[in-house]
């Protein structure tokens, strides 16, 4: 049995990210970058600028008129909001091709950025000030279980055998196998890389949101999105079962139930483009 | 060791300067954004001043300008047709282009809406060189109320990026504002529409109670309330302030012969014509006259006027009222014609206050009704002496036989020849306690009119049935005592059978009751006395006719009379002594009574020479201050007693 210390350490490479990731993470960090640093900052992997320039121009954000330039892509959508994108794009580009067993990443990475999508409509019905905050914490929110199926290996069948026999959903046989779940996992690594007290709380409880005591929201919004991409088949992370939703979580939303109708239709026409952005 | 011999150490020297700098300009911001943040609670519409929308954004533009030193700042405010409308400009016209012709730009292409559904700043590009537009949307959870837009250095950028989060909290408070200063007007509005519909419903109760159902006009409680508030306005002025109270003639009659439903009709008819008579006065007067029209009781009307010129104006007034009330309306196709009687009291003349010039109305009025209807007359004092004197009487009179204030008093009627008393006339003397003894012209009248007068009858009767049992003589020896009766008692089915009972009862024979009925009672009424005195005469009591001589009985009449006696008035007695001419009517008189047996009796001798000229001409019975003044029973009961004869013509004085 490993502890979630040892799964960390284990192999620091795989819980990093390249050079280039980390420069544009630190300068993107700053919190007194300019605009143009930014942008320089982004243009260091033509990659993550392209597809953050995809981006700006696709129906998320469904500016007017095309956006040309990075520059002008960063201060329409924003200083703090351009942060979370590019962020999560890099996140994206590193862990895609990892060679992980049990899983499908083009479906896993689907679900992610389903209940990414998800997470930032629910914070955008609700009027939130920024809601590439709630993107991100989507996106990012499984990262644990990519990490548990990468370090398991072989032992990854094992655990869907307990699923199988228990009948249970696959974070409560991750309990009963290691004593921990990719939640505690994933939580553990966000906080490893130093990302908000927020994000940290909302992966780590995003199967109990009830147990979230600094930012019940934010946990809250994560855990619903996650529940609707599984019912949705949204891609997935490998659980079978759809997670149910505590019912407390709708009244911290406080959205009234059509409007969800209106997210998840939103976030199923974002969807296929982020896919294509973001996984191509 | 100089940091320029490092280049690489002095790059990151600059770097962690520019650092500080920057740290050090976000804490001052920081520190401004916080003080912003603590004040916002000023933007919000709490407390009653500061509801309106454009305190509201007075408030959140004064935060703003502390929290952004833009170059130019606008608010749009979504109007209930979801047009955006420029609610406030910082500095209009002072910059080109001008914001509003910026934001213009925007709408068009669409950049303004998107940013609606930002709940963040977003930064535009400018048409102005090395400008930004920051686009702000100001909404709360559920609904956009407007739209921040602010122009400013491209080099600010940064700064500005540093205090969103502030500028996001003010505007969403600032909605929120918004939103409650809506709430609080449609609050304000359900209060005052709440107000209206109970301010009207206690209109329509307030008028219901003050209103007449039938004509809708005031009734005696607000009626009464104007006239006393008339007054007031008056006070000072004399002759200004009327009261004229109106009864339609004959309404009762009117109402029983054509139904109630008739009556009422002819009521609201009456108060239709009256308001429009007075509604023409007031219109031709100029602003001269006041008037309010009311039904006060069943079929009585009052009018209030006030008019500035004085009684004048009032007399025309009533004049045209009465003139005009009294003419043919059609009711219900039956033609009906009403008169009305009015009666005026005038401020300050005829009372001082609303119940004293309503209680003299009404006595004119009455006044007017006894006189013949039809008409108007103004209150006077000795109209009211009269009927003030009138009801105290009443008054006292209904408690005079219980109070034993009554007595009776014996005239003897005595033989002209010997002087001997063969009987007495019983008369009613009332023993006022403060106005001492009042004959019965002073109170008969008020007796008949109050129906007491049967009660005040059958007294007398037993009285005299009293006075004789107390002579204790056998009932032959036992005096002729006569009673008046009056056309009222006459009028009593059983007047007959009552005596009959009271006298049986007491022991006392038929025949020492004399009943005297005077001669007009007889020719008012000569069936009902033909038929009291037919059934009388039966019983064995006597019946005289009393006045004789003045009330213009025909033969027939007294022919068919079975009476026993007539007594000669005492004004043909008085004269008896001033000549020939004079004794010729008593003589006739006599001869007449002679002719149909009957008796004759001269009332009012009061002279021995109008004592002999009787005698002289046949009659043998008087009654007369010459013999007696009527006296207590116990000197009459005394002289009968002691078979006194009273003073005789021989006597001489």
């Amino acid at each position: 049995m490993k502890t979630i210390e040892e799964f960390l350490s284990k192999d620091d490479s795989l819980c990093s990210f390249s050079d280039t990731y980390n420069t544009i993470f630190k300068r993107i960090a700053d919190p007194s970058a300019t605009v143009a640093g930014i942008a320089e900052a982004v243009e260091l992997d033509p990659t993550i600028a392209a597809k953050t320039l995809r981006m700006a121009n696709s129906s998320l954000y469904g500016f007017p008129e095309p956006i040309e330039t990075l520059h002008r892509a960063i201060s329409i959508i924003g200083l703090q909001q351009i942060r979370q994108i590019v962020m999560s794009t890099i996140v994206i580009q590193n862990f895609r091709d990892l060679p992980v067993t049990g899983v499908d990443m083009e479906s896993f990475w689907r679900h992610s950025i389903a209940v990414g999508v998800l997470s930032r409509s629910i914070a955008r019905s609700r009027r939130e000030a920024n809601v590439e905050r709630l993107y991100l914490y989507g996106i990012m929110h499984d990262l644990g279980r990519l990490l548990l199926f990468l370090h398991l290996g072989p032992r990854t069948a094992e655990l869907f055998e307990l699923r199988e026999r228990e009948q249970c959903l696959l974070h409560a046989a991750e309990r009963e196998l290691l004593g921990f779940d990719h939640a505690a996992l994933g939580a553990a690594l966000l906080e490893a890389w130093g990302m908000a007290p927020a994000q940290i709380e909302a992966t780590c409880y995003h199967h109990a949101p009830e147990q979230a005591s600094t930012f019940p929201l934010e946990t809250a919004i994560v855990h619903v999105a996650d529940s609707i991409a599984h019912a949705l088949r949204l891609g997935s992370s490998g659980e079978f079962f759809v997670p149910p939703v505590t019912p407390e979580t709708f009244d911290r939303i406080g959205l009234e139930m059509p409007i969800y109708e209106d997210i998840i239709g939103q976030a199923r026409e974002h969807l296929d483009q982020m896919q294509a952005i973001l996984l191509r | 060791m100089s940091s320029s011999s490092h280049p690489a150490a002095n790059v990151e020297l600059n770097t962690l300067r520019e650092r500080v700098q920057f740290l050090e300009e976000a804490l001052d911001s920081s520190a401004s954004a916080m003080e912003v943040l603590a004040s916002t609670t000023a933007i919000f519409g709490d407390t009653r001043r500061s509801r309106s929308p454009e305190r509201i954004i007075q408030n959140s533009a004064q935060a703003l300008r502390a929290l952004l030193p833009a170059l130019d700042m606008a608010i749009y405010i979504v109007d209930n047709e979801c047009s955006f409308n420029l609610a406030r400009q910082e500095h209009p016209g002072t910059l080109e282009p001008d914001l509003p012709c910026i934001v213009e730009q925007l709408i068009e292409d669409g950049q303004f809406a998107w940013a609606l559904h930002q709940s963040h700043a977003v930064c535009l590009p400018s048409p102005v060189a090395d400008e930004s537009l920051m686009l702000h949307v100001i909404s709360t959870r559920t609904r956009i109320r407007g739209m921040f837009v602010a122009r400013f250095r491209q080099e600010d950028l940064q700064r500005y990026e540093v205090i969103q989060a502030t500028l996001t909290m003010l505007l969403f408070n600032t909605a929120y504002a918004l939103e409650s200063a809506d709430l609080f007007q449609m609050m304000e509005r359900r209060q005052q529409a709440l107000q209206r519909v109970t301010e009207r419903q206690s209109r329509d109760l307030l008028h219901h109670m003050s209103h007449d159902s039938l004509t809708d006009l005031p009734n005696r409680m607000l009626f009464s309330d104007r006239l006393s508030q008339a007054i007031e306005r008056h006070a000072e002025n004399p002759d200004r302030v009327a009261l004229i109270l109106l009864d339609l003639d004959n309404f009762k009659r009117i109402n029983d012969s054509l139904g109630h439903r008739a009556g009422d009709e002819l009521i609201r008819k009456v108060a239709q014509d009256l308001s429009e008579l007075l509604d023409r006065a007031r219109a031709h007067s100029g602003g001269r006259l006041r008037t309010t029209l009311s039904r006060l009781d069943g079929d009585e009307f009052g009018i209030l006027v006030e008019d500035s010129q004085g009684l004048d104006g009032i007399v025309r007034l009533v004049t045209d009222v009465v003139r005009s009330t009294a003419t043919e309306r059609r009711i219900f196709e039956q033609p009906v014609i009403s008169s009305v009687s009015c009666g005026i009291a005038v401020y300050p003349y005829d009372g001082k206050d609303a119940d004293t010039l309503l209680g003299n109305a009404d006595v004119a009025m009455h006044e007017v009704k006894q006189r013949g209807r039809n008409g108007f007359r103004f209150y006077t004092h000795d109209l009211h002496s009269r009927t003030f004197h009138h009801f105290e009487l009443e008054n006292e009179l209904g408690q005079a036989i219980a109070k034993d204030q009554l007595v009776l008093h014996y005239q003897p009627k005595v033989a002209l020849d010997s002087g001997r008393i063969l009987g007495a006339e019983a008369l009613i003397r009332w023993q006022h306690p403060t106005r001492g003894l009042l004959l019965p012209d002073h109170f008969i009248a008020v007796a008949e009119a109050m129906t007491l007068i049967e009660e005040i009858g059958e007294w007398v009767l037993r009285q005299v049935c009293r006075d004789l049992q107390s002579l204790r003589l056998p009932p032959e020896q036992l005096p002729r005592i006569a009673i008046n009766v009056s056309a009222r008692q006459l009028r009593h089915p059983d007047l007959a059978g009552d005596f009959h009972r009271i006298i049986s009862e007491a022991g006392i024979p038929p025949r020492c009751i004399e009943l005297e009925l005077t001669e007009s009672t007889i020719v008012d009424d000569p069936e009902g006395a033909l038929r009291v005195f037919q059934r009388l005469r039966e019983l064995g009591m006597s019946l005289a006719v009393d006045d004789f001589g003045t009330g213009h009985a025909s033969l027939i009449q007294l022919k068919q009379l079975p009476a026993d006696t007539v007594k000669i008035d005492r004004s043909f007695v008085m004269d008896l002594d001033q000549g020939a001419d004079h004794s010729r009517i008593v003589h006739a008189i006599i001869l007449m009574a002679r002719t149909l047996d009957l008796d004759v009796i001269a009332e009012g001798v009061e002279t021995a020479r109008q004592a002999e000229i009787l005698q002289e001409l046949d009659c043998h019975i008087a009654q007369g201050y010459l013999y007696a003044y009527p006296v207590p029973f116990p000197q009459f009961r005394d002289w009968f007693q002691d078979a006194v004869t009273l003073p005789v013509t021989t006597a001489g004085d």
